[in-house]
């Protein structure tokens, strides 16, 4: 069973860091995948050829320069080979209009920096499609 | 010689009565006789001087005295005589006989001297003859002198008669004329006695008049025909005129004279010609009519009719048969009672006999008949004669009863009418008629208006102020020859004290011989309530205008097709055109292309009458080619068709919102901004806090674990978030400074603000090597230097940080000057440039092209610069490729 892999959309270097450590706590054994923004996240997916080497899940920040986080998940779901990818937004705003904007684009889940593990751990067993491609449960 | 006088005068001589021995006989004789002697011959001189006395005048006087001293003288030598007797004083008896003897020598010689005329002294005889014929004489002389004074005082009377007076000898010569109708003729007084009457007639009539007079004398009584005849007279100065005379002929002394009363009727010139002519087809008229003469001999009861009386009358008797009962038996049997009561009241009260009645004629047909007559009384008062005229008027009569009718129908007409009937003196303002709704108008009754219009000038009845318009009437009516109608408005003032305003047409009823109205008939109509509306309505007419052109807010007539038809000033003055050149235009001409639809779909509305108005918010084209917001409302108006040229319009109200326009969009765009600012803000002011937060609990976590590796990341993550934070907060102060610092525009030299800028940076430029250009000259601006400053700052500080590392910053800045109205500085680089759709987005809060790792910054830089461009009423734009450079230019206004 091959590890899940996860791609993270994220500009800013300390959230970078800690989403991985959040991933790391939360004993989730995935594979992941950093972009800087949009613009790096979306070359990436689409140079794929493979879909078997997609993520599992998109994890991705809201605010970022050069393409922000909903403009790159509205590429996703326009996406016929990416669209059925579940994303979750992960942002420090947590303005309703963001919130609202991203159900609407099709996220998967929400999640308010700072993550720390059981954010992720409950957010996750919200999706099932990501739950269930998921082998390796994490043990609670 | 003294002796003898001695002797003479001696008295011793020897008494005479010794003569006669004392015989007492003879002495007394002597002496009774000398002594009755002596008192006679005293006495006689006493009458004779008594005689010469009273009878004065008497031609031989002094043959009295004489006789009256001579006699005295013999008295006193008889007394004498009687002294001697006794004694002899002989000497001085002598003396006295002597005297006497002088006396009647004296006496005798002036008798014979004046013998002739004595013998001249008439007899008694030859007196009382001659008295007989003084008496004759005198009565004769009487006689004449009564005549001349009956003939003086019948002259007088002819003077006072004030006619002509004319007694004609059968001769045809003129006897007596009076000064009136010597006057008349123009003759000197008595200058026409004795002349023929002919010359007094003219010429081409005389013998016809000879003829006439003549047959006139023979014929005598005949009184019609020459009774109040109007002639043609000739003046001495051959003048026509026409004269009114009468006949009548009369026996004086066996002779035959006619006398004519002349009467002048020319006397008031050539107008009484004219109405003499007129008087004479007058007199043809009747002539021609049925005017018959009767004459009833009271006395007799003998009745006369002339030809034309006859014929009026239905009897089978001739002329001289005629009784008084023949008249009355032609009368209407109704008419009787009043014709003879008519008679009574005549014969008894002296009241005018005149009447009409109904007389059957020749042809057994009653006709209308005017009777009139006169009675000659006797001196007892008792009538004698009756006469006058008898006259056909049935034609008359029926044309009266129809005037009547008139008159009936027209005073009914007067008194029904609805408006007031007058007719008024002009020249004295005084009504000399007026119908009871004349009186109704002012409130006063038909008598309380007789007596004003008797005794009061109607001016006091006017308003003071009316008193020039009635002048000016006056006048109108005198220059209008074509008798219009003419209208004036004026008030009366009301029996109760207030005045009420009057509408009259008027009219030239007569005019005096100037030509110049004198009485004008009007009708009259109260028209108080009609002038107090139309007062009314100037008031709310002006009032209107008064609101329209004051009006705070822009009002607009406008047609249905568009056209302004009427604008205040307020529209002129937010439109910025005159009224003219407002008038001039259509609403669609000045109406922004993007609010046309709207706003003629609205009006295409309110003619489908779908809607009676609308509200809108558009924007004009001003004069000066700016847009002016506006709120406009408008209402349909129709109107009667005939109260064209326009059927219905369009009420426009305009209010000029731009500034609230202005306000609103400043205040959407502050509040954009600042939903912006709080949905940017809380996204990047949180992030390093949380970032803080977050690693601050995971150094502690690593603390704990020891893990050291982390502990540093943490450590530098916790730096680079506070030392964020703090850039961050010091630029939103700059940002929130920008928009609330106060904007002090003056005079600028923009090159050195930049010269300042590069100054400031020098450090920066050192460091990068930098080559920074000024180009050209920048003119003077209207600007605030300070706040520039900030944005040439922000540029300047741009093009050095985002540049390829490898490359040195080239920063060229020039300026231009646009369309005359701004002032370009264009700011070119060499740096990384932006890509276009990114372009849009630099302005914005905390936007951010690049990340932090690779560019520091927060993202206010050009949101800052943007806010003051827009400040300073100016922007900026942003023109690059990727990779190519950048140039921001900025658009400073000239104008302001």
């Amino acid at each position: 069973m091959a590890k899940a892999s996860v791609l993270l959309v994220e500009d800013s270097v300390s959230d970078q860091v800690m989403v991985e450590r959040a991933l790391e706590d939360s004993r989730i054994c995935c594979n992941l995948t950093i972009a800087n923004n949009g613009v790096e996240a979306l070359e990436m997916l689409t140079h794929q050829s493979d879909e078997k080497t997609l993520p599992n899940l998109v994890l991705m920040d809201i605010n970022m320069p050069a393409m922000d986080g909903k403009q790159t998940l509205k590429a996703i779901r326009q996406s016929p080979n990416l669209r059925h990818i579940p994303v979750i937004m992960l942002t420090t705003s947590d303005a309703e209009r963001d919130v609202l904007e991203s159900y609407q684009l099709g996220v998967n889940a929400y999640l308010t920096k700072p993550i720390l593990a059981h954010d992720f751990i409950n957010k996750i067993r919200e999706i099932e499609s990501f739950w269930f491609e998921l082998v390796v449960l994490p043990s609670s | 010689m003294g002796d003898f006088w001695q002797q003479f005068f001696r008295g011793d001589y020897m008494p005479h009565g010794h003569c006669y021995l004392w015989q007492p006989g003879i002495l007394w004789t002597n002496v009774i006789s000398d002594f009755v002697i002596a008192l006679a011959y005293f006495s006689i001189p006493i009458a004779l001087v008594i005689f010469a006395k009273k009878r004065k005048g008497q031609s031989f006087n002094s043959v009295l005295w004489l006789f009256a001293a001579f006699i005295l003288t013999c008295g006193i030598t008889h007394v004498f005589s009687i002294y001697t007797i006794w004694n002899g004083t002989y000497g001085l008896h002598g003396i006295s006989k002597a005297i006497t003897a002088v006396v009647s020598a004296i006496t005798a010689i002036v008798l014979f001297a004046n013998l002739d005329k004595i013998i001249a002294i008439p007899t008694v005889a030859e007196l009382k003859r001659a008295e007989r014929e003084a008496i004759k004489e005198k009565i004769k002389s009487a006689e004449l002198e009564i005549q001349a004074k009956a003939n003086s005082i019948f002259k007088f009377s002819l003077e006072l008669i004030p006619t002509g007076v004319l007694v004609i000898d059968k001769h045809q010569r003129i006897h007596i004329a009076n000064r009136k109708l010597e006057s008349i003729f123009e003759y000197s007084e008595d200058e026409l006695t004795g002349k023929e009457v002919s010359i007094l007639v003219e010429s081409h009539n005389r013998e016809d008049h000879r003829g006439l007079v003549n047959q006139y004398m023979k014929e005598g009584k005949s009184r019609d025909m020459a009774n109040g005849r109007l002639v043609w007279g000739l003046t001495k100065t051959k003048r026509t005129i026409p004269v009114e005379i009468s006949l009548s002929v009369h026996e004086v002394e066996n002779e035959t004279f006619t006398f004519a009363s002349v009467t002048n009727v020319g006397d008031v010139g050539i107008q009484k010609k004219r109405f003499l002519e007129t008087s004479r087809r007058m007199q043809r008229a009747i002539d021609a009519t049925d005017v018959g003469i009767w004459e009833w001999n009271m006395l007799t009861n003998k009745i006369w009719f002339s030809p034309r009386s006859m014929e009026l009358l239905a009897t089978s008797k001739q002329n001289d048969e005629l009784f008084i009962d023949d008249w009355f038996a032609h009368v209407h049997p109704d008419d009787r009672t009043l014709l003879d009561t008519a008679l009574k009241y005549h014969l008894e009260q002296g009241e005018e006999y005149k009447l009409l009645y109904r007389g059957k004629n020749k042809n057994n047909e009653y006709k209308w008949l005017r009777v009139n007559g006169n009675t000659v009384f006797d001196e007892k008062g008792k009538p004698i004669l009756m006469s006058g005229t008898l006259t056909d008027v049935d034609n008359i009569q029926r044309l009266q009863q129809e005037l009547e009718h008139k008159n009936q129908f027209l005073d009914a007409v007067l008194d029904n009418s609805n408006s007031g009937i007058y007719i008024l003196d002009i020249n004295n303002i005084r009504l000399i008629f007026a119908n009871k709704q004349v009186g109704e108008l002012v409130g006063y009754s038909t008598s309380e208006l007789n007596s004003i219009m008797r005794t009061h000038r109607l001016t006091q009845l006017i308003h003071p102020d009316d008193l020039d318009a009635f002048s000016t009437h006056k006048e109108h009516l005198n220059t209008n020859r074509e008798n219009k109608v003419l209208a004036i408005e004026f008030r009366l003032k009301h029996k109760d004290g207030h005045y009420i305003w009057c509408y009259a047409n008027t009219s030239v009823f007569t005019r005096g011989e100037d030509g110049l109205a004198k009485e004008v008939v009007g009708a009259i109509v109260d028209v108080t309530q009609l002038k107090q509306r139309e007062d009314a309505n100037i008031r709310l007419s002006q009032d209107f205008l008064d609101t329209f052109e004051q009006a705070a807010v822009g009002i607009a007539h406008v047609s249905s097709e568009g056209r302004w038809i009427r604008v205040n000033s307020r529209i002129c003055e937010i439109l910025g055109y005159d009224k003219d050149e407002l008038m001039s235009k259509t609403f669609q001409d000045i109406t922004h292309p993007d609010d046309l639809d709207t706003d003629v779909a609205l009006v295409n509305k309110l003619l489908a009458g779908e809607m009676i108005n609308y509200s809108m918010e558009k924007r004009y084209e001003h004069k000066k080619g700016h847009w002016v917001w506006a709120r406009l409302t408008v209402a349909i108006v129709e109107r009667d068709e005939r109260e064209a040229p326009y059927d219905r319009y369009f009420i426009s109200v305009i209010e000029d919102i731009s500034q609230e326009k202005q306000l609103q969009e400043d205040l959407v765009r502050s509040n954009e901004e600042l939903e912006q600012f709080a949905y940017v803000a809380s996204h990047d002011l949180k992030e390093p806090l949380r970032t803080l937060r977050t690693y601050t609990s995971y150094l502690i976590q690593d603390l704990q674990a020891n893990k050291v590796d982390r502990v540093k990341q943490d450590k530098e993550f916790i730096d680079s978030a506070s030392e964020r934070m703090t850039v961050l907060i010091d630029d939103l102060l700059k940002f929130s400074r920008v928009g609330s610092a106060i904007i002090e525009k003056q005079e600028t030299d923009l090159s050195q603000v930049i010269a300042d800028v590069i100054g400031d940076l020098e450090t920066k430029i050192d460091e990068t090597s930098a080559n920074v250009n000024v180009e050209g000259d920048i003119p003077l601006i209207q600007t605030d230097p300070s706040q520039v400053r900030l944005v040439v700052q922000n540029l300047i500080h741009n093009a050095l940080k985002f540049c390829a590392p490898e490359i040195t910053p080239q920063i060229q800045i020039t300026a231009e000057i646009k369309w005359r109205n701004w002032l370009l500085l264009h700011f070119k680089d060499n740096g990384i440039g932006i890509a276009p759709e990114y372009q849009q987005q630099i302005f914005g809060l905390f936007k951010r092209l690049h990340r932090r790792e690779e560019y520091q910054g927060t993202g206010l830089g050009l949101a800052i610069v943007n806010k003051i461009m827009n400040r300073l009423d100016g922007k900026i734009s942003v023109t690059s490729e990727k990779g190519q450079g950048t140039t921001f230019t900025l658009h400073f206004p000239l104008n302001k």
